[in-house]
């Protein structure tokens, strides 16, 4: 199926259900091999959900999803052993080495002997731990732990990498060494299924995003055809201090401005022309008694394309 | 089955880390069964529950009324009636400690039986009020033999009073009495009373620790689910069965480790005797198997590591009480004896107790491995089905 220049993943109309709620609603995407996709989208969105129907976790209500060529479900050992798993959570145990670790883990995909010394040795060098594997997972810090993880992800060479919020509660240092790690696997011809929701990192990583929003996607693309979605907007962030509250109700129903959300210490606009709407935001200020702080227009982001499809912050 | 057995070696391997998985499988019950058989054998001065019986009239009523007293006295387990060559052997043996008590029946005893009255104590009780167990039953001996003349001379008396036998035909009755089988046969086989004990709260230690032990270790599957481990161990080209399997290999092997280690340090370091190795080996499996049911029944229904931990404790001992691992065997009331059968404590200490104390081999077990195969296949069934759900949710 896949063979050369084929999908490595494809997965079409996703559906899952948790009785009344839907977590996921006809999410479909592909990836290339080499392909670093993100799915970007809020706490809550369907981000994990979907990818536990991807690695065969979960049970899935509908849809279809195969992994080089082979369909995926929860008995499918043989889609399973192409695609590399790093859960948000710490999947590791802390009172073995990460050497352990990973010999474990790397015997369940049956490495054994020589070359899972090789593999251990290299999924370690590749995280940045080659020196600390001797060392007890549990006397890792957050970052390094975070680290590990990724190297049990990585021990049988995976056509397929899936990345679960791999950053999540890490110093600025430790993202800063993973983000390098994974744009790196990408580069070695890997799949990668990257979900976060720091859009930054999706800017930085990704070379196509999957926006999703209460378990829609509801857009797809490449940095600049997501942007392009929003056509010419501005986004212009005001700083305040005061009732912002009565200042966003009042600039909702100001011309030019389409949205407008509230942020701890200020407000995000989405307007059409972003420079005309100043005097409005500070005329407007003024009739709420509201103090601004400043006003800045700022280039067009993801997190402006979020704003725009979902009508509200990545981080709500 | 390589990838079962790797999973199996895996968890033991994290088990046999954590010290207090080692303290709670093998520690702890060594202790226990030490420190509870030692007390219960010092209270009644080396000698527990050992009364030495001498019969000094040396007739056939006096005999046959001490082995109908031995075969009716519905005694519990670890209570010995021994009979000595004479009196001043069973003085001997209460003064070193060897009987707790001794009973000695005097000569003229058989007259009894005739309407004779000698007149004197002719059934005596050798007893300390230090020794309180065997005190009890010495006087509860003496009060037999008793018994046994009050019936049988009543009926000899009437036969001769009706012509139905003569005098010279007395000796006779009294022999066919002692000829009748007794039910229970004399413990006598030259067993110290101690190394019985030692058999029966060595395993009825290792049960109550094995629970909490299996406990743990079934507590396990919270745990990874919580932590993420189980999550990656479903991502992985495993089938989940044997996921499940392999670890609850782990924590059966570690429970069984756990019972052989406690038997086995027992028999050599403090010489107990548990009975016959097939057999307590036999009935160690089912123990593990009811228990390992029960263990991961209530952790499957519990919602956090910590709530399998406080409900297993709580179980554990309620059903060690409930099932009499904190005393001695026999020694419950009547509707207590019942109702320790309602535990698979009860039965399992019951199948030890068959083969520590009465030295029975595997047809005396046969009712405790049933019920104890049962328990396990039914809880332990009813379990997995409910971890199949967890595991999923994971």
């Amino acid at each position: 199926m896949t063979g050369a220049g084929g999908p490595v993943l494809v997965c079409r109309d996703l559906r899952k259900r948790y009785g009344e709620r839907t977590a996921v609603d006809g999410v479909g995407f592909e990836i290339a091999a080499g392909e670093c996709y993100g799915l970007l989208g809020p706490n809550g969105a369907g981000k994990t959900t979907t990818i536990s129907m991807l690695c065969g976790l979960l049970h899935r209500d509908g849809g279809e999803v195969t992994v080089d060529g082979k369909p995926v479900h929860e008995g499918a050992t043989d889609a399973k052993a192409a695609i590399g798993y790093v859960p948000q959570d710490i999947a590791l145990y802390d009172e073995l080495t990460a050497g352990d670790n990973l010999a474990f883990f790397g015997r369940l995909y049956g490495l054994t002997g020589k070359r899972l010394e090789e593999r251990i040795e290299f999924a370690l060098s590749v995280v940045g731990l080659a020196d600390r594997g001797k060392d007890l997972v549990g006397s890792y810090s957050g970052g390094m732990k975070r680290r590990a993880n990724i190297a049990a992800g990585l021990l049988h060479e995976p056509k397929l990498l899936v990345l679960d919020e791999p950053t999540v509660g890490v110093d600025p240092q430790s993202r800063h060494a993973i983000l390098e790690t994974v744009a790196g696997f990408g580069r070695e011809g890997m799949a990668v299924l990257y979900t976060t929701h720091y859009m930054e990192e999706a800017e930085r990583l990704c070379d196509r995003v999957g926006v999703i929003d209460e378990g829609r996607l509801v857009a797809e693309g490449t940095r600049r055809e997501l942007v392009a979605q929003v056509g010419g907007r501005d986004r212009v962030r005001v700083s305040t201090a005061g009732n912002t509250a009565e200042l966003a109700a009042r600039l909702r129903t100001c011309e030019g401005i389409e949205q407008v959300e509230i942020h701890e210490g200020g407000i995000e606009l989405l307007a059409t022309e972003g420079r005309r709407v100043l005097r409005t935001v500070v005329e407007a200020a003024d009739a709420v008694g509201v103090e601004v702080d400043g006003i800045e227009v700022v280039q067009l982001d993801l997190e402006a394309v979020f704003l725009h499809l979902t009508g509200k912050a990545l981080r709500d | 089955m390589r990838t079962v057995l790797l999973i199996a070696r895996h968890d033991l391997r994290r088990r046999l880390r954590d010290r207090t998985a080692i303290v709670t499988a093998f520690i702890a019950p060594l202790v226990m069964a030490a420190i509870v058989g030692f007390a219960f054998g010092r209270s009644s001065g080396g000698g527990f529950l050992r009364v030495a019986i001498a019969d000094e009239d040396r007739t056939a009523a006096s005999a046959g009324a001490i082995d109908a007293v031995i075969a009716n006295a519905g005694l519990g387990k670890i209570v010995v009636l021994a009979k000595v060559a004479d009196e001043r052997e069973a003085r001997a043996q209460f003064q070193s400690g060897a009987a707790g008590g001794a009973v000695v029946v005097h000569r003229g005893f058989g007259g009894l039986f005739n309407g004779h009255s000698p007149g004197g104590v002719l059934v005596e009780a050798i007893t300390s009020d230090r020794r309180t167990y065997a005190q009890q039953v010495a006087q509860s001996v003496v009060r037999g033999i008793y018994g046994v003349v009050s019936s049988n001379a009543l009926a000899v008396r009437t036969a001769v009073g009706n012509g139905t036998v003569t005098p010279a035909e007395v000796d006779t009755i009294g022999a066919a009495m002692r000829a009748q089988p007794p039910p229970m046969g004399i413990v006598d086989d030259g067993m110290a009373p101690k190394q019985g004990l030692l058999g029966y709260f060595g395993p009825s230690m290792a049960i109550v620790f094995l629970f909490l032990g299996i406990g743990a270790g079934a507590r396990s599957f919270l745990g990874e689910r919580d932590t993420g481990t189980l999550a990656r161990l479903k991502a992985a080209p495993i089938g989940m069965g044997r996921v499940v399997a392999g670890k609850i290999s782990a924590v059966l092997l570690l429970a069984l480790m756990s019972i052989v280690v406690v038997w086995i340090a027992t028999t050599v370091v403090f010489g107990a005797s548990w009975g016959p190795a097939p057999a307590v080996l036999a009935l160690s499996v089912a123990t593990v198997l009811a228990f390992g049911g029960i263990a991961l029944f209530l952790t499957v229904m519990s919602r956090t590591p910590q709530q399998s931990d406080a409900t297993m404790a709580i179980v554990a001992f309620v059903l060690a009480l409930l099932g009499g691992n904190f005393f001695p065997p026999g020694s419950l009331p009547p509707l207590l004896q019942r109702l320790a059968l309602a535990t698979p404590n009860g039965w399992a200490l019951q199948g030890f107790g068959n083969l520590a104390l009465d030295r029975g081999g595997f047809a005396e077990i046969v009712p405790a491995l049933g019920i104890l195969l049962l328990i396990g296949a039914v809880i332990g069934g009813a379990a997995l089905t409910r971890l199949r759900g967890l595991v999923e949710a994971a």
